[in-house]
C-alpha cells in the first residue's frame, strides 16, 4: 500500500534540504559551506530515491484478513493509530499552551487530571495523582534543585 | 597504565556517591524492565535533563546501572505474565511462560536471574581483559582515522537496524545536518541560526534526544492502552523452585558459556541488538542439546540461554561505545549523549585520558549484574506486581517529568518548544520506519566529524586518508554498506533452493 504520509514527509525533506543547500552557497567561507552542501545534497538524493520507491511501489493483491493477520499487522505502518497520536498531541500542546500563558505549576495538575480522565482513570485516582505529581515536582525542582518552574505571561504581571 | 587504572577504579568503589547513583540506576532499570512497552531507552531518556548538574562519575554509573539491570526486570515479567518486559526478553517467554503454566515459575525465575548475572559477570570480565589489547590500536589512531570511525559508527547503526537502509541513511544525514546549526568552531561563522540567539550553540541535545526517543514512546504507551490486566497478574512463586533454578544454571555451564560468548560478540558489533543475541543463543542451545524436542515445552535451558546472552551483550556494547565512540544500540547512543553532556569526548580519549573512568564503568556493569541477581532472586514475585501499572497512569506522569526535566536543564522555555518540534519529528520517524538512533547519533557525532575532518585536511591535505588504518576503515565502511544487499541475496537464493527442493 502506498503510504501518503511518508510521501509527504519525503517531499518536505527534499524541499528543506534543497533550501539548505541553496542557502549554503551564499556562505562566505569554504569551510562553512562544505558539509551543509555535501550532506544536504546527499540527503536530497536519498530522499528522491525513497520517494520514487514509495510512489512506484505496487499495491499487493487484496486478501482475506484473518484474526492472526490483524495481530501481526498491529505494529506495521498500516496499522498505526494516528488518531490516537493526534489526540495525545492535542493534550500535549494544550499543556504547553497553558504553561506559556499561565504557569507550569498550574498546567501540571490540569494536564495530569484531565489527561488521566481522558485515558479512562476514575476521578478520585486522577485528582490524587494530579495533586501528588504537582507536589512532588514542586518539592524536587523548586525546593531541592532550586529550579524556578516556568511562570507564564499571566503570572509575570 | 591499564593496571594502575584498574586499581584507581577499584578505589572509586569506596565512594558512597558512586554506590548511590549506581543503585538508583539499578532500581530504575528494574522498574522500567518490569513494565512492558517501556524499557531502558525511556528510563535513560528521563534522566538526561538532570545530567548537566552531575559529574561523569555520577551520570554514567546511573545510566549504565539502568542498562545493566533492565533485562533482569524484563525476565520476571516475561516468565510470570508471558509478556516480554523488553524486546530481547521475548525469547525467554517461549519456555519461561510455559514453565509458569506448568507450575515451575520459581524455577524459571531462579534460572533466568542467575543466568543474567552469569552473563553480566562474563561480559564485564572479558571487556576488562580486552582493554590492554585495545590500547595500542587506540593510540595509533589519528584525526583522519577518526573521520572514518565516526562514519562507521553511523553506518553500522544505519545498515544493521531493521528496515530500509535508504531510510536509515536519510535519518543519519538529518542528524548530521542538525549538528551543523549554530556557531562553527573552526571559522566562528554562524550557520542556519536565522538570527536567533537560542540557536547560536546549536540545538539543545537533551531536548532533541528526549523529543526523538522519549515523546514517541510515551505517546505509544498512551495509544496502546493497558498491556496487562489484573486477571493475568503474576502467579505465586515458591522459594524452593527458585533455588532449583539457580542450581540449573550451574548444571548447564556449557550453555551459559556459549551464550555468553554469543552475547558478547553481538554486543561488540554495533547495531545488531540484544534481540538477535537472545534468539541466536536460544537456537544454538537447542541445536547443541541432546533433547532439542524439549525446547518450547517449558524447558529450563530455553530460559538460561537467552537470559545469559542479553546481559552478556552489555559489556561488548559498552566497550565499543567507550573506546571507539561507536554505540552498539539505541541505549548506547544515549550513553554517548550523556558523555557529551558531562564534558567527555567519546572515543579514544576514554581509553587514554579517562581510562580509570572506563574501567570503573565496566566494573559497574559487573557489580550491577551480581547485585540485581542477589536482590531479584528472593524479591522477584513481589517485583512482578509492578508490571500491572496501567498505562493510563504511566503516560501522563512520564510526560510531565519529560517536559519539566527538559525545561529544568537551564530554565529555558525554548527548550520545551524544541522538545515539541523534535517530538513530532520523532513520532513521524518512528511510525514511518526511519532509524531514530541514527538521527541522534548523527547529531552527536556530526560536530566531531567536522572537527576531525578539518584537522586532518589541515595537517595532511586532501589525501589524509592514505594511511593503512584509514584505508582499512574505508574497507570496513564499504563492507557495512554491502551487508544488507549481500544478506538479502543470500536469503533469496536460500529460499529459492528450499522452494526447488
Amino acid at each position: 500500500m502506498k503510504n501518503r504520509g511518508n510521501i509527504i514527509f519525503l517531499v518536505i525533506i527534499i524541499v528543506a534540504t534543497l533550501v539548505v543547500v541553496g542557502g549554503s552557497f551564499t556562505m562566505a567561507s569554504f569551510k562553512s559551506k562544505l558539509l551543509p552542501i555535501v550532506f544536504g545534497s546527499g540527503i536530497a538524493v536519498l530522499a528522491i530515491v525513497q520517494l520514487v520507491r514509495e510512489t512506484t511501489r505496487k499495491d499487493p493483491p487484496a486478501k482475506v484478513v484473518t484474526d492472526e493477520d490483524e495481530e501481526e499487522m498491529s505494529e506495521e505502518e498500516g496499522a498505526i493509530d494516528w488518531r490516537g497520536f493526534q489526540k495525545s498531541a492535542i493534550w500535549v500542546l494544550a499543556f504547553v499552551g497553558v504553561t506559556y500563558l499561565v504557569s507550569m505549576l498550574v498546567a501540571i495538575p490540569l494536564f495530569v487530571l484531565f489527561y488521566m480522565k481522558h485515558l479512562g482513570t476514575g476521578w478520585r485516582t486522577s485528582i490524587i495523582s494530579a495533586a501528588a505529581t504537582t507536589a512532588a515536582i514542586y518539592i524536587v525542582f523548586e525546593m531541592v534543585l532550586n529550579v524556578e518552574l516556568y511562570r507564564g505571561l499571566v503570572m509575570r504581571f | 597504565m591499564a593496571f594502575e587504572a584498574f586499581i584507581t577504579a577499584l578505589g572509586n568503589f569506596g565512594s558512597l556517591e558512586l554506590w548511590a547513583f549506581m543503585l538508583l540506576g539499578m532500581a530504575t532499570g528494574l522498574f522500567f524492565g518490569l513494565i512492558p512497552t517501556t524499557g531502558a531507552l525511556l528510563a535513560m531518556a528521563l534522566f538526561l535533563p538532570f545530567l548537566f548538574t552531575m559529574t561523569p562519575g555520577q551520570a554514567l554509573p546511573l545510566l549504565i546501572g539502568i542498562g545493566a539491570s533492565v533485562f533482569q526486570g524484563g525476565a520476571i515479567t516475561s516468565i510470570l505474565v508471558g509478556i516480554p518486559g523488553t524486546v530481547p526478553n521475548a525469547a525467554t517467554v517461549i519456555d519461561g511462560y510455559t514453565m509458569t503454566k506448568k507450575g515451575e515459575a520459581g524455577r524459571a525465575i531462579g534460572a533466568a536471574l542467575t543466568a543474567s548475572g552469569a552473563g553480566t559477570i562474563f561480559t564485564a570480565v572479558v571487556a576488562l581483559a580486552l582493554i590492554p589489547l585495545l590500547l595500542p590500536l587506540i593510540m595509533a589512531l589519528r584525526s583522519g582515522d577518526m573521520v572514518f570511525l565516526v562514519l562507521i559508527g553511523i553506518a553500522f547503526v544505519v545498515a544493521l537496524t531493521r528496515g530500509s537502509t535508504v531510510k536509515g541513511l536519510i535519518a543519519g544525514g538529518m542528524g548530521l545536518m542538525l549538528s551543523l546549526v549554530g556557531f562553527q568552531d573552526t571559522t566562528a561563522a554562524e550557520r542556519f541560526t536565522f538570527g536567533s540567539v537560542y540557536l547560536y550553540n546549536g540545538f539543545e541535545l537533551v531536548a532533541l534526544a528526549m523529543g526523538i526517543f522519549a515523546i514517541p514512546e510515551v505517546f505509544a504507551i498512551a495509544v496502546r492502552g493497558s498491556v496487562i490486566s489484573k486477571s493475568t497478574a503474576p502467579k505465586m512463586v515458591g522459594m524452593q523452585g527458585v533455588w532449583q533454578g539457580v542450581k540449573d544454571v550451574f548444571h548447564h555451564k556449557t550453555t551459559v558459556a556459549v551464550s555468553s560468548v554469543i552475547g558478547f560478540v553481538v554486543g561488540i558489533i554495533p547495531g545488531i541488538g540484544a534481540a538477535v543475541a537472545t534468539f541466536v543463543s536460544y537456537a544454538v542451545a537447542k541445536q547443541r542439546s541432546k533433547t532439542p524436542e524439549k525446547f518450547g515445552t517449558g524447558y529450563v535451558e530455553g530460559v538460561i540461554a537467552p537470559e545469559t546472552a542479553d546481559n552478556a551483550k552489555e559489556g561488548g556494547s559498552l566497550l565499543t561505545t567507550l573506546a571507539l565512540g561507536i554505540p552498539g544500540s539505541a541505549e548506547m547512543v544515549l550513553i554517548l549523549a550523556a558523555m557529551m553532556m558531562v564534558g567527555l569526548t567519546p572515543g579514544p580519549d576514554m581509553l587514554t585520558r579517562h581510562l580509570d573512568l572506563s574501567v570503573t564503568l565496566l566494573l559497574v556493569v559487573l557489580v550491577i549484574g551480581i547485585l540485581s541477581t542477589v536482590i531479584c532472586v528472593p524479591l522477584g514475585k513481589y517485583m512482578a506486581k509492578v508490571a500491572t501499572v496501567p498505562s493510563r497512569l504511566l503516560a501522563p506522569l512520564t510526560m510531565v517529568i519529560i517536559f519539566v526535566g527538559v525545561y529544568a536543564a537551564d530554565e529555558n522555555f525554548k527548550h520545551i518548544v524544541t522538545l515539541v518540534i523534535f517530538g513530532a519529528l520523532g513520532i513521524v520517524l518512528r511510525n514511518y520506519g526511519y532509524s531514530r538512533p541514527a538521527l541522534v547519533l548523527g547529531f552527536i557525532l556530526g560536530s566531531l566529524f567536522e572537527h576531525y575532518l578539518f584537522i586532518a585536511l589541515q595537517r595532511s591535505g586532501p589525501t589524509f586518508f592514505m594511511r593503512p588504518i584509514s584505508l582499512g576503515l574505508i574497507f570496513v565502511l564499504i563492507l557495512i554498506f554491502l551487508y544488507n544487499p549481500l544478506k538479502d541475496s543470500i536469503v533469496r537464493r536460500f529460499a529459492k533452493g528450499v522452494r526447488a527442493q
